[in-house]
């Protein structure tokens, strides 16, 4: 059963396109990571699953159904985590999730008390007394205790320090453990996507520019740092192999298309002598994601780790 | 097991695992024989997607450094490949095949190519 099949999806709003033209199929569970800068279109594009909004044009499969059909039943088989929690005033921890058992049939009380323990929630405390990032493991139990097929984060752990968001990274990471959860997440924290994505969707500008696997981001591509002094690049500054030059202090780095193991030949060979390599090692893939979407407009450029 | 990721290392999350695991069995910190955590447990532990764990622990089956046994768990194999210069050789070929293509693409020519492989080597050499 396809998981997600988006064809030619466009959204607009009075200012203009949200989405434009995006195709994206799921076949098989598996982890997204969808990236790019507020306003390009991750939020829009996960609202139209649940569904939230319309799509201006274009088809959208949801779980093998068009979502529009029975929203209520499809919800039954999804999570969300908006990436902002909506909650009134006056409602504790307990009301929500008793809300939520009452709401799924499916609702697995146990698991979530074992993690609510776990992470120490006080769910007898009012939603808004408890932390930031309590707020947000809340949220997040709240949309896996029926244990969804399809679960969308939205932002999950953004503005939280490092260490709670290992905890909900971990709880995300225990649900896919147990079962063939699919995920999408939509995030500009890129170390938390190496560690969860295995398939990464950029967008920029409602557009998809990039769709592969997260060793895309960073196969055969290497960072060489010159011994300082005058270097002589020769034959390699035409090469199609050397990708961009930089001058850091006294040294000159060099981003080549080759594998770190043959860095050091390559230069030797193609660069005039007294050009020597001191450091050859493959890129981060935070430099790789960086450098990789250096030419996309700029808005697209993703902020690293906080 | 201790195992640690580095996001600022060049190598992906996998190759890391493969590595750091390689290296724990060759100095023998992880015993022959001895069970591993399930990769289930040490994508937790860890922190990275279950699958990331396992793909390290394929290649290390592939390599013939551990074993699974059905319904046991995943174990250091009892006897080390005796055959680990083939595995040696294989990345060789790999890496030299590489810098063939770089070489090649980078327009070096066959004479510099063979002078640069064996100022590598005497550069490598032990006195």
């Amino acid at each position: 059963m396809s998981i997600l099949s988006l064809r030619n999806i466009s959204r607009r709003y009075r200012g203009g396109e949200a989405l434009s033209g995006i195709d994206l199929e799921i076949d098989h569970p598996q982890v997204i990571g969808l990236v790019g800068r507020n306003g390009a279109g991750k939020s829009t594009l996960l609202r139209l699953l649940p569904p939230f909004i319309h799509a201006s044009s274009g088809s959208v499969e949801v779980l093998g159904v068009d979502p529009w059909v029975d929203p209520i039943a499809l919800r039954g088989r999804l999570g969300y985590v908006a990436d902002q929690d909506a909650v009134p005033s006056g409602v504790r921890g307990r009301d929500l999730l008793a809300l939520c058992a009452s709401v799924y049939p499916r609702w697995d009380a146990s698991l979530i008390q074992t993690f609510q323990r776990r992470l120490g929630i006080d769910c007898n405390r009012l939603f808004s007394a408890l932390s930031r990032g309590q707020q947000r493991q809340l949220a997040l139990l709240m949309a896996i205790g029926h244990r969804p097929e399809l679960l969308l984060l939205d932002e999950p752990a953004g503005n939280l320090d490092p260490a709670v968001r290992k905890e909900v990274l971990g709880i995300i990471i225990e649900l896919l453990n147990e079962s063939g959860t699919t995920v999408i997440l939509a995030t500009h924290l890129l170390s938390d996507l190496e560690r969860l994505a295995e398939r990464l969707v950029i967008l920029s500008h409602g557009r998809k520019v990039h769709d592969g696997s997260i060793e895309d981001m960073t196969r055969d591509l290497c960072r060489v740092e010159l011994a300082p002094g005058p270097s002589d690049l020769g034959r390699l500054a035409q090469s199609p192999i050397l990708l961009a030059q930089e001058q850091r202090g006294t040294g000159t780095v060099l981003i080549l298309a080759c594998a770190p193991g043959v860095a050091g030949a390559t230069v030797a060979g193609l660069a005039g002598p007294g050009t020597v390599v001191r450091d050859a090692q493959g890129m981060t893939f935070e430099d790789a994601f960086i450098y990789r979407t250096r030419d996309l407009p700029a808005e697209s450029a993703v902020a690293g780790r906080p | 097991m201790l195992l640690t990721i580095n996001p600022n290392h060049g190598d992906p999350i996998y190759l890391q695992l493969v590595r750091q695991i390689q290296e724990a069995v060759a100095s023998g910190r992880l015993q022959a024989g001895e069970r591993v955590p399930s990769h289930r447990d040490l994508a937790v532990q860890l922190t990275v997607n279950s699958l990331t764990v396992k793909r390290a622990f394929d290649e290390l089956e592939r390599l013939g450094l551990l074993t699974t046994r059905r319904g046991l768990g995943t174990f250091v194999v009892e006897t080390l490949p005796a055959d680990v210069r083939q595995d040696v050789r294989a990345a060789i070929i790999d890496d030299l095949g590489q810098a063939a293509a770089a070489a090649r693409s980078g327009g070096l020519a066959r004479s510099e190519w063979t002078m640069l492989a064996e100022h590598a080597w005497k550069d490598k050499e032990t006195p």
